[in-house]
């Protein structure tokens, strides 16, 4: 019995962990909302390297929230997004450049979650692989 | 400390099984910055499936250990597993965006892993900090209290001197918070009750959430700015640890006759904290600098060291060792001219133990040479090969572990015979 039990504990973190994925999953559904950054490029050693971004409501759209208005309190002032080191560089001078929006997951009442990086109109993985190229 | 671990492997051979749950710390280590690397054109989905296969296949083998009987693979895997759950927690930051959130990571980290220590017991010993961290982090918002003072010693800058009796006096109590937890873990249970160890950790941690969450509202009040009341309760948050100290210190060493390790311990930890304070602030003014700070552990780790081998504390003093060659390890500045003289030291050391046929000083000379060595070679700028660096080092330590208790024997049975 006790041997049992244990065994069954032994998976408790892989079901934590799928969990949370599941979780943070529902929570990229929402609707997607774009909103302009300027940022720097931090270093944090668990999870890599990042773009730590600021939001820039100045150069941002309004029209696609409610009433036209930015909801500024239910955004933080930061963002991460994380990038490998190699491309920080070229990142920097786009978003230098205010030519980097960060994509949203948002609705009201729930954190905001970042669905992906608009690099000259086009999804982060697509500036990736051209600058592999 | 208690002389009542479970299995046998750590009291035959207990450098050999710390020394395995460091080369699986550095295996573990490097699957965290593999994964921090962050391989952009893996589909996300991917680096989850495989995160979550690497989790399964891990448990599947533990469980086979287990069964099995495998100890030493045991610890090894069980180790290995607690940082890839680590790095699975970076790894889901990382393909959610989520914010570098700390405390929170260590939170979910030691809320999902704590099964892992009722399988490795000594596995306490990583899961105890990173879940201070978390619930220190939790109750002070964001940013731990620990991660301030951590932050201001590192950086050189001052803490908050109004703060540091209240600093002082959280540390103090993590440092029993910790002896509770591991008296209580280690404590001899009967066989059937698996429910016990459990229980009393989370009461612990609770006790701990409690007593920071009253020091959290009480963060911002100095003493005579608001009622005596409320001055009372301060006095009190500082008073509690020390009177639960006694209190514990007066109670072990009533009961148990080779307690002695942990009170001793924690006296020399917290003696060491409040000397980093006092050292903080006069770093601050630049009087001193990092020699003193790399000088002052090792005295106290000295004074720990002369104290337990004058009592006979074993298992303390092999602690202390323990410390002390980290120390050594750490301290070498990084270049090629103090690689050579600190490999002629391990070198004279290790013959200077083989000739007085110490078989423990010389282990440990070949092992702090193979350590230096890495060491040398150790290049965090470039995560991806700093991984692979990591997970290579620990299983060159495992290698070098088993050949000299492989070919040990068969050079000291020639000294012998000689």
């Amino acid at each position: 019995m006790k041997n049992k039990i244990l065994t069954a504990l032994l998976f408790l973190p892989v079901l934590g962990m799928i969990f949370c994925m599941l979780w943070l999953k529902t929570m990229t559904n929402f609707s997607r909302v774009e909103i302009a950054v300027s940022g720097y490029d931090p270093r944090d050693f668990f999870s890599g390297n990042y773009m730590n971004l600021q939001l820039n409501w100045d150069g941002t759209d309004c029209s696609q929230f409610k009433d036209n208005k930015c909801p500024l309190k239910d955004f933080d002032r930061f963002y991460h997004f994380y990038i490998q080191q190699k491309n920080s560089n070229a990142l920097t001078q786009k978003v230098n450049a205010g030519n980097v929006k960060l994509v949203f997951s948002y609705e009201h009442g729930y954190q905001p979650m970042i669905v992906d990086l608009l690099v000259d109109g086009k999804s982060y993985i697509e500036f990736v692989k051209k600058a592999a190229r | 400390m208690v002389d009542n671990t479970e299995k046998k492997v750590y009291d035959e051979n207990y450098w050999m099984t710390v020394l395995i749950y460091f080369a699986s710390f550095l295996i573990g280590l490097g699957i965290v910055a593999e994964i921090a690397f962050n391989w952009e054109l893996i589909p996300n989905s991917v680096k989850l499936g495989g995160a979550l296969i690497a989790m399964m296949i891990n448990a599947v083998a533990l469980i086979w250990a287990m069964k099995t009987d495998k100890n030493v693979l045991k610890q090894v895997l069980a180790c290995v597993y607690a940082f890839l759950i680590m790095g699975v927690i970076g790894l889901i930051g990382q393909i959610f965006q989520l914010k570098s959130d700390f405390a929170r990571g260590c939170l979910t980290w030691s809320a999902v892993s704590w099964p892992l220590f009722l399988v490795a017991p000594r596995l306490l010993w990583l899961w105890l900090p990173v879940a201070f961290f978390g619930v220190d982090g939790w109750v002070w918002e964001a940013r731990p209290l620990s991660a301030e003072v951590m932050h201001s010693f590192v950086s050189g800058s001052s803490a908050d001197t109004s703060m540091l009796p209240r600093i002082v006096t959280v540390y103090c109590y993590l440092c029993l918070f910790g002896a509770y937890e591991i008296w209580v873990n280690f404590k001899k249970e009967p066989q059937d009750n698996i429910t016990a160890k459990p229980l009393r950790f989370w009461s612990a941690m609770v006790m701990y959430g409690i007593y920071s969450q009253t020091v959290y509202s009480l963060k911002n009040i100095r003493i005579g700015e608001l009622s005596a009341a409320h001055d009372m309760l301060l006095a009190f948050t500082w008073i509690l640890p020390y009177l639960i100290f006694a209190g514990l210190v007066w109670t072990l060493n009533k009961h148990y006759k080779r307690v002695s390790f942990m009170p001793w311990f924690l006296c020399g930890l917290a003696a060491e904290f409040l000397v980093i304070f006092a050292l903080n602030s006069m770093y601050f003014h630049n009087h001193y600098g990092l020699h003193v700070e790399a000088g002052i552990p090792v005295v106290f780790v000295t004074i720990m060291a002369v104290y337990s081998r004058y009592y006979k504390m074993s298992k303390l003093l092999r602690f202390c060792y323990l410390l002390l060659f980290i120390w050594f390890i750490s301290v070498w500045e990084d270049n090629i001219f103090d690689v050579i003289p600190s490999l002629t030291g391990c070198g004279i050391w290790a013959y200077l133990a083989y000739r007085a046929n110490s078989k423990r000083w010389f282990n440990m000379a070949v092992l702090a040479a193979v350590l230096r060595i890495l060491g040398h070679y150790a290049d965090v700028d470039n995560l991806q090969f700093f991984g692979i660096y990591l997970i290579g080092s620990g299983i060159l330590l495992l290698l070098t572990l088993l050949l000299l208790k492989k070919y040990g024997k068969i050079l000291w049975e020639n000294r012998n015979e000689k």
